[in-house]
């Protein structure tokens, strides 16, 4: 980890070569820390990026004096409450638009686009989201059926109401 | 999506900022040089006697200065990204409020036992003048601290936004406190210690806007 410390001391002088070293390297451990507040691994990636272009903002914070890690840590974690407290809404909002559309299919309305927007996740998906949203089953129930953990069902299903809302809304 | 080669290539030669220490004691140095020119300015137009208060005030005021400070070197040490400061933050926040509220309650409770709070209600009301002092001795050293916390990188925001305005506004409550002729408990309540307090407490939503660079 010494060696963060002086990648970042060189990226502060504007060595661009130590500075991707860094930028590549730090990527596990800021997954790491990020996935010890969120398990949901459709948003590590996205809490990834932010993370990555908040040090790059905070690079002047950084004390080469001080441990890299401990910064890159307090910048992860603070980046992945925000990115949490923001989309926490919108990530809602995507399962209400699914369960809205699934309600709608049961009364035979807008079953062409419906079933259009199926297509666009995978079988298991599907599968899951026919269980959790019209068979009206609980992840875990879910996942004993489709022999999944728990964890993998709500991760597919998060991304399944992701890519739904996403088609449904152009 | 970011990528790393645009982060790379946009990469220029930082000035790092100062350790947040260094930082809290230049803003309450030159902070304290100011609102002492104000407060001498405000002194001048009213020609009162500076110094001629009982020694407790003096006390309160010391203790008042030392937990304005408190709150500031915690909004510094909470702006900057290290486990360590934040622990430091965190701890240097519990003691700022828990001494903030203390005196308040000090206060009120002086106030209580005097037996004339209603009394002394009806002739606080109309001293507003006092809370202008406040906001004019302490706006722009409260103003140069957000923009001195922006530089850096504020974590939690409505914590350092609360103890800014807390530690900006109760050192100048301390100026303030010299331009009144005479100590009153209720005074101090109403148009001190309740507005710094609510000033304080609304800060907590405005916070995420004004410290987001």
């Amino acid at each position: 980890m010494n060696n963060w410390n002086e990648l970042l001391k060189q990226s502060q002088q504007g060595n661009k070569n130590s500075y991707k070293k860094f930028l590549t390297e730090v990527q596990p451990f800021v997954k790491a820390v990020i996935y010890k507040r969120s398990e949901n691994q459709s948003i590590i990636d996205d809490i990834l990026q932010e993370t990555l272009l908040a040090i790059h903002n905070a690079l002047h914070t950084y004390d080469s004096t001080r441990s890299a890690k401990s910064w890159i840590s307090v910048i992860a974690k603070n980046k992945t409450l925000d990115y949490l407290k923001s989309n926490q809404h919108k990530l809602s909002q995507a399962e209400d638009i699914a369960d809205l559309k699934m309600e709608s299919s049961n009364n035979d309305t807008n079953n062409y686009d419906l079933e259009k927007a199926m297509k666009q996740v995978s079988i298991k998906q599907q599968e899951i989201i026919v269980k959790m949203k019209i068979e009206g089953k609980t992840a875990k129930q879910t996942a004993l059926e489709l022999e999944m953990t728990e964890s993998a069902v709500k991760t597919a299903a998060h991304r399944a109401y992701k890519l739904l809302k996403e088609f449904l809304e152009v | 999506m970011t990528d790393i080669n645009t982060l790379v290539n946009s990469l220029e030669k930082v000035k790092t900022i100062r350790s947040p220490y260094k930082r809290s004691i230049k803003w309450f140095g030159l902070s304290l040089a100011l609102m002492l020119i104000i407060t001498y300015a405000f002194k001048y137009f009213t020609q009162q006697n500076m110094f001629a208060y009982p020694l407790y005030f003096y006390i309160e005021n010391a203790i008042l200065t030392l937990v304005a400070y408190c709150a500031i070197l915690s909004a510094f040490l909470y702006s900057s990204p290290d486990e360590q400061y934040q622990l430091k933050a965190k701890k240097l926040a519990v003691f700022c409020s828990v001494f903030w509220i203390g005196l308040f309650s000090y206060c009120l409770y002086h106030c209580y036992s005097m037996g004339h709070i209603i009394h002394q209600l009806k002739n606080a009301m109309i001293d507003y003048q006092n809370f202008i002092e406040i906001l004019s001795i302490g706006a722009i050293p409260a103003i140069w601290l957000i923009l001195m916390l922006r530089k850096a990188f504020p974590t939690h925001k409505r914590v350092i936004g609360v103890l800014t305005i807390l530690g900006s506004l109760t050192l100048a409550m301390v100026f303030s406190r010299f331009l009144d002729i005479v100590y009153e408990p209720t005074h101090m309540i109403i148009w001190r210690y309740t507005p710094v307090l609510i000033l304080a407490i609304l800060s907590y939503w405005f916070s995420d806007r004004l410290l987001s660079r």
